[in-house]
């Protein structure tokens, strides 16, 4: 490869990120919402305000912006929405759901695979995976039904009962999403709708008093007001956000009292004047429908301010806002394919000079994911692992600093190859468990404790990290000395010390971290060790460590033997970290997944394969004579 | 003679056991979701030998239902790896810097694999369970089962005779040592299902001739047991109960019948007393009360935030000691050997539930923990240093 591409090439892509990082920075434009009303009004929607205001939602203060990107991810598995070329952003599907559910009724964001979910509705497995709400209107009754049906165990269901339990669960978030910030008697004139509430209330009152004092009173001023409360109480049914605040938070762990919007329109009845916050909603919610940015915009910052009275001091909503705008992850993950191909050229053409440039570019996405991890650390202000999302986003994490450290002494690309790999793989996890909901949820009573949290969990978390990275550097090794003949005597002496140091690395953290696990069940369970499923993975781990060392040290197993024992290792951990969690028995099910069974299996095959290719004779290895140190050509 | 004590102490050895105990480990696993994690666990982990059976619920199991893999047990890899240590250390020790981490690390494994035996061998589970209001001055086993007779003869305090549900077995007859009677077991069965039968049913093998069993015409029959973790198995027994060679009744004893209906009693020699089988209990020379269960969620959602039970331990053979405590997750009460912890609650929040637990060994993983987490530190900080040293100069 030509001297200038070398540099240039990685350089290139430098620069790239870091413009991506700076645009990632700044404000996004709203194209989809903005279009409708450029015409009328010069003024834009402003987005920005409504996706950061906060509302409860599962146990948690949070924005608009994360509903929207939680809700959309589970319902149709993206984050965002194309129709006929057109991009619509999460925040912008959900201000339509929120204001305008008419429109938002018609967007094809159900996804559903099964053709036996299909074939229920009577439709057949075309190139259509997407529905909306109103192609499902007429089902409900079917969907309702099947779902009764379904196993209560939820390790026991088979595909098609996870697909009814998905579909059910999606319709059920769309609703509560249409339910949550105004009544929907007449959403295009609320104003006018709560002022007559307000009216009923006073008239119905009388009247039931005059009722119960056995005089005459005025029968519909009764049926008047009970129409309205008969629908805000269904309303306060539907709706499981809390959107209005009663009651100012203390910290992220007592976030204050909040209602729903239903309760809080039945609020009215008790109180001599709603809450700001129901009004402005309501405000919100006609302006939005007419376009008429202007006084959107006036009442969203109106609003903003109101709610941000009963906000705890140390809520981050605006930050977690920024936060979700500016994807460190997906940045990064993006970069570590990215490094992959680089390093993968630069293993190939034998290139000091692009060595040198990719480690700038690891360091800079490794930054990258760092501040995803601290800020994700900081909102929730916890420690970096509190579910098995978290985890992925660190064992990611620790790899590639593992990687750079490797980069930093060997710069032999094989640490940022591997770094990338392991880190491209868990971000890439991360987001596919990021489908089944908020991934910075509430912990639960025997988890939430910060001094366990802080110490065993990365602890444990960072010996799988180490037992993958010495594991992916296996399997570079395999593939650059069977596959090609880079894999000369330097090399493969390198590779070697860097599995061996990366393996007494993790059996020192694996092992600590599973024997602070045992404190901590013997503080809380009454029991330093239970043979439960995910302790005995933890356990596997550090033995296989041990296994791998005590070999070499015995001279059981030589270089070759040690790369595919590593690469077992990857088998070893990937049962711990993810098998246990599909067995559904024990104290820590709670990491427990649906169904990555299939994608564990192939992992768990390819892994063998390459064993098997490791263990093939080392005459027919391709890099056998450069190992040899004889000089091929 | 060395030859033997070379192959004790070889690494292949401890290479093999390691591996061996991966194997075991990995099924004891993959087992407990059939069997439950206390079945499991003293099939794999506390046993000599097991096989394991590819299980009837996965799939193929027509096919490939005798495939069975026969492995050592862990109390057998256990003391194998203890000898292998043992004998490696003490024919091979050198106090080196080099050795040092490796030896204070190998020195904690040890003590970590004896803390486990003494585990297995010392630690007594089990619980209580205290209503709101309400005390407790027992515990109880969640897995074994006694027959007890209870002598109310004397009004200030009762006397507890306790047979074991394993010396139950089927047509033997054992006395009931310091009371005059023997028990005749014709059934014992560790789960089964009791039913009520129309007057006119035929009548079983053994008559039941007294207490509920004869009031209610009652049925027993075995069931098998259910090894899952929540489960609920109704073990029964029906018994005759005789004083010398004159038969008093026969009964039905279930641990069902505790929880549903009274005690049953019978009277001999002008003294009163009463039988049942029942969850072992263990009796505390001092009384818990529960003040109050509390069960925070966090708002809007099912999420448990913190269970805590506020207590009052009572203790006169303590100098009359009376403290309130309070018990909440991740925080144990420690007292008198017994650690209580908040293990779950019933009745609509009223019923506080403790696992307790009497493990006189508890202390020894923290010092075997901390001594290999030293013995890996700086054996690792002595390699790494090494290693920075060494690309420094290069």
């Amino acid at each position: 490869m030509k001297k200038f591409l070398q540099i240039s090439l990685p350089a290139f892509f430098l620069v790239l990120l870091i413009f991506y990082i700076f645009k990632g920075l700044g404000p996004k434009n709203y194209k989809h919402l903005n279009e409708r009303q450029a015409s009328e009004n010069k003024e834009s929607f402003d987005v920005a305000t409504f996706a950061s205001l906060p509302v409860l939602d599962g146990g948690r203060l949070k924005p608009w912006d994360s509903i929207a990107r939680n809700s959309l991810l589970i319902i149709r598995g993206k984050e965002s929405i194309r129709i006929e070329k057109n991009t619509i952003t999460a925040t912008e599907w959900l201000m339509d759901v929120l204001m305008n559910p008419e429109k938002a009724d018609n967007y094809p964001i159900f996804r559903i695979d099964h053709t036996d979910v299909l074939g229920l509705f009577g439709w057949k497995q075309t190139d259509q995976k997407y529905f909306s709400i109103k192609e499902l209107q007429e089902h409900f009754p079917k969907i309702d039904e099947q779902f009764k049906k379904v196993n209560p165990k939820s390790q026991l269901r088979n595909t098609y009962e996870k697909a009814i339990v998905k579909l059910f669960q999606s319709i059920n978030i769309y609703h509560s999403l249409v339910h949550s910030i105004h009544s929907m008697i007449s959403p295009g004139a609320l104003t006018k709708e709560y002022e007559a509430f307000e009216k009923g209330i006073v008239e119905g009152v009388v009247a039931i008093d005059l009722q119960q004092k056995g005089e005459k009173f005025d029968k519909d001023a009764i049926n008047r007001f009970m129409l309205f409360a008969d629908h805000y109480l269904e309303l306060s049914k539907f709706a499981t956000i809390l959107t209005v605040p009663i009651q100012a938070g203390k910290s992220i762990q007592e976030p204050g009292e909040w209602l729903n919007m239903g309760q809080a329109l039945m609020e009215r009845i008790k109180k001599d004047r709603f809450h700001p916050a129901v009004l402005l909603y309501g405000k919100l919610t006609e302006s939005f429908r007419i376009g008429d940015a202007a006084t959107f915009n006036a009442s969203v910052k109106d609003l903003k301010y109101e709610l941000e009275q009963y906000l705890p001091a140390r809520a981050k909503i605006d930050l977690e806002y920024q936060f979700n705008k500016f994807a460190a992850f997906y940045l990064s993950k993006i970069y570590y394919i990215v490094i992959f191909v680089l390093s993968f050229l630069a293993i190939l053409f034998r290139s000091k000079e692009m060595g040198k440039w990719i480690y700038y570019l690891l360091l800079m996405t490794a930054l990258i994911h760092s501040v995803g991890l601290i800020v994700r650390m900081y909102i929730q202000a916890r420690p970096p692992v509190t579910n098995l999302y978290s985890s992925a986003i660190f064992i990611g994490w620790i790899a590639v600093l593992l990687g750079v450290l490797l980069e930093k002494y060997f710069r032999n690309c094989v640490g940022a190859i591997t770094a990338a790999s392991v880190g491209f793989v868990t971000l890439l996890v991360a987001k596919h468990l990021e489908m089944s909901g908020d991934q910075m949820e509430m912990m639960r009573a025997v988890l939430d404790d910060n001094f366990w949290l802080a110490t065993h969990v990365p602890t444990v978390t960072i010996g799988y990290a180490a037992t993958y990275l010495a594991g992916f550097i296996g399997i570079v090794y395999i593939f650059m000395g069977t596959l090609s003949d880079r894999l000369n005597k330097q090399m493969s002496k390198n590779l070697y010390a860097m599995v061996y140091g990366i393996t007494c690395f993790a059996v020192l953290f694996s092992f600590i971290g599973t024997m602070l696990g045992g404190i901590w069940a013997d503080d809380s369970w009454g029991r330093f060790w239970g043979w439960d499923p995910k302790e005995n993975g933890a356990l596997l781990i550090v033995i296989w460590n041990a296994v791998m060392l005590h070999a070499r040290w015995g001279g059981f197993a030589k270089e070759r033997g040690i790369m595919v024992m590593a690469v077992f290792g990857n088998i070893v951990t990937t049962w711990s970290y993810f098998g246990t969690n599909m067995l559904g028995v024990g104290l820590h099910s709670y990491g427990f997944m649906d169904s990555a069974f299939f994608w564990l299996m192939v992992f768990n095959a390819v892994m063998i394969g390459i064993m098997i290719l490791g263990s093939f004779p080392f005459e027919k290895w391709k890099s056998y004579s450069s190992i040899r140190g004889i000089k091929s050509h | 003679m060395k030859k033997i004590l070379k192959l004790f102490s070889s690494l292949r050895l401890t290479v093999t056991l390691l591996s061996l105990s991966m194997v075991v480990i990995f099924f004891g696993t993959l087992d407990q979701v059939e069997y439950g994690i206390h079945h499991t666990q003293k099939r794999y982990f506390e046993s000599y030998f097991v096989i394991w059976q590819y299980p009837e619920q996965w799939i193929y199991s027509n096919i490939l239902g005798f495939v069975a893999i026969p492995m050592p047990g862990g109390h057998l890899l256990g003391y194998l790896l203890l000898i292998n240590l043992l004998t490696a250390h003490l024919s091979r020790f050198k106090l080196t810097a080099k050795k040092l981490g490796i030896n204070v690390l190998h020195a904690g494994l040890i003590l970590l694999v004896i803390s486990e035996f003494m585990t297995d061998y010392l630690a007594i589970e089990s619980q209580m369970s205290v209503n709101e209001g309400g005390s407790s001055n027992y515990t109880f086993s969640i897995t074994e089962k006694e027959m007890v007779l209870i002598d109310h003869s004397d009004p200030d305090s009762d006397t507890v005779y306790s047979v074991p549900s394993d010396q139950l077995k089927k047509d033997k007859s054992l006395n009931i040592n310091g009371t005059p009677f023997q028990i005749n077991t014709h059934e014992y069965y560790e789960n089964s299902k009791l039913s009520i039968a129309p007057p006119n049913a035929p009548s079983m093998r053994i008559p039941i001739t007294a207490g509920w069993g004869e009031n209610m015409n009652l049925r027993v029959a075995e069931k098998d047991y259910d090894y899952s973790d929540n489960a609920s198995n109704i073990s029964s027994a029906i018994v005759t109960i005789a004083s010398g060679t004159q038969p008093l009744g026969t009964w039905v004893l279930s641990n069902i019948i505790n929880n549903q209906l009274p005690t049953q009693k019978f009277e001999h020699e002008g003294k009163e007393y009463s039988i049942a089988l029942r969850f072992t209990r263990y009796y505390l020379p001092y009384k818990i009360e529960l003040i109050d269960f509390t069960h925070d969620k966090y708002p809007g959602t099912e999420i448990p935030r913190n269970f805590s039970s506020k207590i009052r331990v009572q203790n006169e053979s303590q100098n009359d000691e009376d403290r309130e405590v309070l018990i909440y997750m991740n925080n144990p009460l420690r007292y008198e050997g017994l650690t209580f912890y908040q293990q779950s609650f019933d009745n609509d929040e009223t019923t506080s539930i403790f696992q307790v637990v009497k493990n006189p060994s508890w202390w020894m993983p923290y010092l075997s923990v901390s001594m290999v987490g030293l013995g890996l530190l700086i054996q690792f900080l002595y390699h790494f240093t090494k290693f920075i040293k060494k690309s420094a100069k290069s």
